[in-house]
């Protein structure tokens, strides 16, 4: 019997992840991640600090009987994912902090912290498998969870490839309404808690307000700039490319004969610039410093499967040119808008390989190679 | 069964605890137990009823009354019965601060003052009445003596609205000289004094000031009595009381409400068995406190001692572990059995210590430190202060091994 630290947002993903984990017999320590503290909380009601999820996850910890601890991970947290996620919107690039989160403070931070309290492994409820090496010493696979709607694979290929062997997903197999139907009738208190849709430090949803107080509301991607077609044409301004990520529509104004989106965003001279779909398409993807979970990673021409997008599918590509800095992908057909910032993630049939960020897309036609 | 845990742990978590946080809570004494179970068989009836079930139970009442105040040094009618410390605070702190809107631009904003040191339940309602418009004023440090200046003059008390200080503190055990503060006061014009006694109820040769209009908190669950009850004191004559519960013109007018007299006579019985061993217990506690501060310093060399400077209670021990990861090492002690607290800022668990500890060691002092308070109770011998050290010791060595890369 081993000791697991499973990591519990108080959500039903990760209560679930728990119960299982339990009655497989492990013993399970549950832990709630502090990663923020809101202090200007008005006194009207609105919870600060996730204090609810804190809440919400103590009372299935005790339905399970389980222990149940709070871990104070702020620092670590501020300087690798909230300063982080400042940083590239002032670039004027579109971060995703969660994956910065699993690469840093929710697995290696929390299992350093685990490993002091006696666990050897750590679990979470993403919805992911592990699949272990048949014989010792081979390598230990991420695979994409079974309900590919619910699939998040996506925010995890910055995981620490020695710390595979310990990770643990017990819902990866589980299609969301099961997992729902399996919380009630273990009538955990989340079973029917809608999932969060929010990013963890702000709340709110006022990710403007947020930037604001760290770089200042000043600062060049919150101030006013040009809205401009590719050809140089002024068709509008905006209040800050802080505001915009390729294919967006909102917020460019509306009542133009063909529609227009954002192409991309120049921190340089303020610029957002717009166009039709097509300007959206790419013909590939360059990323940058890939990281990878397996031994064996992708060679140049391969064939294998990438997804630019969290809620986008996994799209077929070849692999144009791979070293440590750079990683280029030429799509098999033409897809777009491809966001510099967010992740590329790249599959071999079921198997996460491994990912990186996107630094930009490799325009329509033909191929280097 | 809903609310039965679902699995029976597997863990031997609960056998063999250490339990060294008596200043959260003790266990109910076994006459305060059996005291409470004759109130609830015999006097059950409600005490605000006229007829004779209604009267046996007002009787109970009254007499659990009577016993607190001569526990306390106090009369009869200055005692009320509330819910416990915080609602006690909260009665006279927003009750003696009415609400105001703050005056046209010119006139002084009506103040009120606390130390930098008080407990949530005496900070939190002051910062409702400050979110209202009073100018609520905190000295740099807490009320020390007759040399205290800096916040703490009569020119500084004079015309506030109230001043409150805690009596005995509940993180570092430190005693306040809380009589010689009422002195300040009653030259300052007469200022209203309120006094947090949670923690110095039973603990301290409690004298309580006779000045009209001092408020004195306290409950029953830090002494043996039950969770749940809890009094006000207030001299005569009193200031005038805003009540926060109405509905039924209970204790005076002050707190509606069906008294729960099992709880007072509990109060009573603990209060009364409290002040009986104080002076045995302070002279029995003293050197265990000592034994377990000498025990943890050999372990741990670095440890810092809180409050050093401080007249302190027997009964409570705070120490610094310079470790970064206070909630960590809470977490492991916990999981080797071994029931402690820290002052933590906020319910939410974070590593950052409490206001109280950084007024009175200051913010650098406490930089990657983790605060531990320990507290002694009839439970403790020194049996339990040797164990106690034993797994602290273990558990931060097991730690600072992890950390070292």
């Amino acid at each position: 019997m081993s000791r697991i630290l499973v990591a519990m947002s108080g959500g039903v993903d990760s209560s679930l992840a728990a119960a299982l984990l339990v009655e497989a017999g492990h013993e399970v320590i549950g832990v709630t991640m502090k990663t923020f503290c809101y202090q200007e909380t008005p006194a009207h009601g609105k919870t600060c600090c996730g204090l609810d999820g804190i809440l919400d996850a103590r009372r299935v910890a005790d339905r399970l009987g389980i222990a149940h601890y709070v871990f104070d991970v702020e620092e670590e947290f501020t300087r690798d994912v909230i300063d982080d996620f400042v940083a590239e919107y002032a670039r004027g690039r579109t971060p995703n902090p969660c994956v910065r989160c699993n690469a840093n403070t929710k697995f290696r931070d929390l299992m350093r912290r685990g490993r002091a309290l006696g666990c050897d492994g750590i679990a979470t409820g993403h919805y992911v498998r592990i699949a272990r090496g048949a014989e010792p010493g081979s390598a230990t696979r991420l695979l994409r969870g079974l309900d590919r709607s619910k699939d998040q694979a996506y925010f995890l290929w910055g995981l620490p490839p020695e710390l595979l062997p310990l990770l643990h997903f017990p819902v990866g197999a589980l299609s969301k309404a099961e997992v729902r139907e399996r919380a009630r009738a273990l009538g955990l208190v989340t079973a029917d808690k809608p999932e969060s849709q929010e990013i963890c430090f702000v709340p709110d949803g006022d990710y403007r307000n947020f930037l604001s107080k760290r770089l200042g509301s000043d600062h060049p991607a919150l101030s006013t700039g040009r809205i401009v077609r590719e050809d140089g044409t002024e068709v509008g301004t905006h209040a800050g490319y802080a505001g915009f990520t390729p294919g967006q529509r909102k917020g460019l104004g509306g009542g133009r004969e063909v529609p227009l989106y954002v192409i991309e965003t120049r921190p340089g001279s303020r610029d957002v610039v717009v166009g039709g779909r097509e300007a959206l398409l790419a013909g590939g993807v360059v990323v940058e410093t890939p990281h990878w979970l397996t031994p064996s990673p992708p060679d140049a021409g391969e064939e294998l499967y990438v997804q630019i997008r969290h809620r986008g599918p996994a799209i077929p590509a070849r692999v144009e040119s791979t070293g440590p800095e750079e990683l280029r992908l030429r799509f098999e057909g033409p897809v777009g808008p491809v966001s510099p910032g967010q992740s590329a993630v790249v599959f071999r049939e079921e198997q996460v390989l491994g990912g990186g960020r996107i630094r930009s897309r490799i325009p329509l036609g033909p191929s280097e190679a | 069964m809903q609310d039965a845990p679902l699995y029976r742990d597997p863990s031997p978590r609960m056998m063999d605890r250490i339990y060294l946080d008596h200043a959260a809570a003790t266990p109910l004494l076994p006459q305060v137990r059996e005291a409470m179970a004759r109130a609830s068989e015999e006097a059950w009836a409600n005490p605000s009823s006229r007829h004779q079930s209604g009267v046996r139970a007002r009787r109970m009442l009254e007499e659990a009354r009577s016993r607190t105040a001569t526990a306390l040094g106090v009369a009869s009618p200055e005692v009320f019965f509330v819910s416990g410390g915080t609602e006690a605070c909260n009665l006279a702190i927003l009750g003696l601060l009415h609400t105001q809107a703050p005056g046209p631009s010119g006139e002084k904003r009506p103040f009120a003052l606390h130390s930098p040191v008080e407990h949530r339940a005496v900070r939190e309602p002051f910062e409702q009445r400050s979110r209202e418009g009073w100018d609520i004023r905190i000295p740099r440090a807490p009320f020390c003596g007759p040399a205290e200046g800096d916040g703490w003059t009569e020119e500084d008390l004079t015309g506030a609205a109230l001043i409150s200080h805690i009596w005995v503190h509940n993180e570092t055990g430190a005693i306040y000289p809380v009589e010689e503060l009422s002195r300040r006061c009653a030259a300052a014009g007469g200022v209203p004094l309120h006094l947090d006694a949670v923690q110095a109820v039973g603990k301290i040769d409690l004298r309580i000031p006779d000045r009209a209009g001092t408020l004195v908190s306290l409950c029953a669950h830090k002494i043996g009595g039950p969770r749940g009850a809890g009094a006000l004191v207030i001299r005569r004559p009193p200031r005038p009381l805003m009540p926060r519960t109405v509905g039924g013109g209970q204790e005076g007018g002050l707190r509606a409400g069906t008294p729960d007299v099992a709880g007072a006579v509990g109060l009573a019985t603990a209060l009364e068995l409290a002040c009986d061993r104080r002076e045995g217990e302070a002279r029995r506690l003293a050197p265990l406190r000592s034994l377990l501060l000498a025990l943890l310093r050999e372990g741990i060399p670095d440890l810092r001692l809180h409050d050093a400077a401080s007249d302190v209670v027997s009964h409570i021990l705070n120490v610094g572990v310079p470790f970064r990861d206070g909630t960590l090492l809470l977490a492991a002690l916990d999981l080797e059995g071994v029931d402690l607290s820290a002052g933590s800022a906020c319910s939410s668990g974070s590593s950052r210590p409490s206001p109280a500890l950084v007024a009175i060691e200051g913010e650098e002092a406490l930089r990657g430190i983790a605060p531990l308070r320990f507290s002694f109770g009839p439970t403790t011998d020194e049996g339990t202060v040797r164990e106690a050290a034993r797994r602290v010791i273990a558990v931060v060595r097991r730690l600072r091994e992890a950390e070292r890369p």
